[in-house]
């Protein structure tokens, strides 16, 4: 997730991500009437109003490419302008439910489960395996520089695939995952029940309320209408 | 002398072990302290407690120790099991972002056959490291956060496929003991994944273009999805092989 795209204040994160789910169920449900584009941009317009500005401003240009892929692929096979409508609301759905994630940094969800005694294994795990990203992206790089100036020859052969690349690679994951588990136990993280404190606590707003509030009267006006 | 540097050797070893002995049992927390389970056998060999009462504390604390034995024998992950499982999930997620260039094929299969590799190789080597019960299912948990924010559906389709692979390997082999269970975990999850996917879009996707071109073209589709249990098979085979060598290599400690 890019980190230009968060937001300061997001709104509490899992009511956020439940949301999400909300506005994507609903979608679903209302694709085929003229009430899901409504919904999906009263969704876009009240996230634009909590604060979600640049991950707004960031779906759009994309929401039209797959709108457009999607919808002409769609006509072009069915020869249906009703079908490609509803392909192109429910896109609109899921550009709609993707803001509230995109502007939400990893590690409050984190810090919110763990205020809800989600098990600690699974919040560990999901954050490690969301921050690793670049540095495993790093390490696959690493690898094939290293079959380069080795003259391995091309990853496209599979017995060079897997005896320079795979192996190594394979390697790598588990000498990270050694080191990070020693220090990650050090700092006295523990799988077994322990008492924790969560450094920054999330805390349920006023705004929160609010905008769950207005997500429900949107989904009910969306469905009822 | 030697009395002398005997008894102070002795002294220091006691020191030492009252040391290591206060470390350990800082570590443990008043809830774990009652989960001792020998204390009742201990109790019960010695002859102590014979009045009611004590009975039925004895009982209270073999009903919950016999929990945590199961608790332990299955699903006792470590610090080490979680990180590794979650690294491997990173790895997995990281070599399937090909999967959004093929997303616009109107091909109902492809992204299963696109990500087929990856979803079985590091798999079987995250369950041949972990060979517990549910590791298959936190990996498809760890995999689906990344979803979550990106394709709700997604997530979804990935925890009803990994509970169904967990269920089906705890019914046979009664958890990943055996290497040919890691392999099956590992092959299983994506031709589980396909069925659950289909139910899914025929359920909900009625214009979505995979439900047209499943219908419109069925063959096309069989043929894709066997292609992908097929990729899925083989890369199941290979994370074996990698994880074994591994292993004898002494990479791949349990």
């Amino acid at each position: 997730m890019s980190e230009r795209l968060q937001v300061k204040n997001p709104i509490y994160p899992v009511a956020g991500v439940l949301a999400s789910l909300v506005v994507l169920i609903v979608g679903m449900v209302t694709a085929k009437t003229v009430n899901s584009f409504v919904y999906a941009g009263a969704t876009w317009l009240l996230l634009l109003c909590f604060g979600y500005w640049k991950a707004c401003l960031a779906v759009l240009p994309v929401a039209a490419a797959f709108t457009a892929l999607f919808g002409g692929l769609t006509y072009a096979f069915s020869d249906n302008s009703d079908l490609a409508l509803a392909m192109v609301s429910r896109i609109l759905s899921v550009c709609a439910a993707v803001i509230p994630g995109l502007g939400l940094a990893p590690v409050k969800l984190m810090r919110n489960l763990s205020q809800l005694r989600v098990p600690r294994a699974i919040t560990l795990g999901m954050m490690i395996a969301l921050s690793f990203f670049p540095l495993l992206a790093k390490e696959v790089r690493q690898v094939r520089e290293a079959m380069r100036t080795r003259g391995a020859g091309s990853p496209v052969n599979p017995k060079i695939f897997y005896r320079a690349f795979m192996v190594p690679f394979v390697m790598r994951l588990v000498n990270i995952s050694d080191t990070l588990a020693l220090s990650v136990e050090t700092r006295g993280f523990t799988t077994k029940k322990a008492r924790y404190t969560i450094y920054k606590p999330v805390k349920f707003q006023w705004k929160d309320a609010v905008y769950i509030a207005i997500s429900i009267a949107l989904a009910a006006l969306a469905v009822a209408i | 002398m030697n009395e002398e540097k005997d008894r102070s050797f002795g002294e220091e070893s006691d020191l030492l072990a009252s040391v290591a002995g206060s470390a350990q049992s800082a570590e443990k927390t008043e809830e774990e302290a009652k989960d001792i389970s020998d204390a009742p056998k201990d109790a019960e060999n010695a002859g102590i407690g014979g009045d009611g009462e004590d009975e039925n504390i004895d009982t209270t604390v073999r009903k919950k120790s016999a929990a945590g034995r199961f608790w332990e024998k299955y699903f006792d992950w470590k610090v080490k099991d979680i990180v590794f499982l979650a690294v491997i999930s990173a790895a997995m997620l990281l070599t399937s972002a090909v999967m959004v260039f093929v997303s616009q094929v109107p091909v109902f299969g492809i992204a299963q056959v696109v990500t087929a590799l990856q979803f079985s190789v590091f798999p079987a080597i995250g369950l041949m490291k972990v060979r517990k019960t549910g590791s298959l299912f936190l990996m498809s948990i760890f995999t689906g956060v990344f979803l979550l924010f990106m394709a709700q559906e997604m997530f979804i389709t990935n925890l009803i496929s990994g509970i169904i692979v967990e269920v089906l390997i705890f019914a046979i082999f009664r958890g990943y003991g055996k290497d040919l269970a890691c392999y099956l975990g590992a092959a299983l999850f994506i031709p589980v994944s396909i069925p659950v996917y289909l139910g899914h879009i025929m359920i909900f996707g009625s214009e979505s273009v995979y439900r047209l071109a499943a219908i419109e073209h069925p063959w096309v589709a069989v043929g894709v999805s066997l292609a992908a249990v097929a990729i899925a098979f083989i890369g199941a085979l290979i994370g074996l092989k990698i994880a074994r060598e591994l292993k004898k290599s002494g990479v791949l400690k349990k």
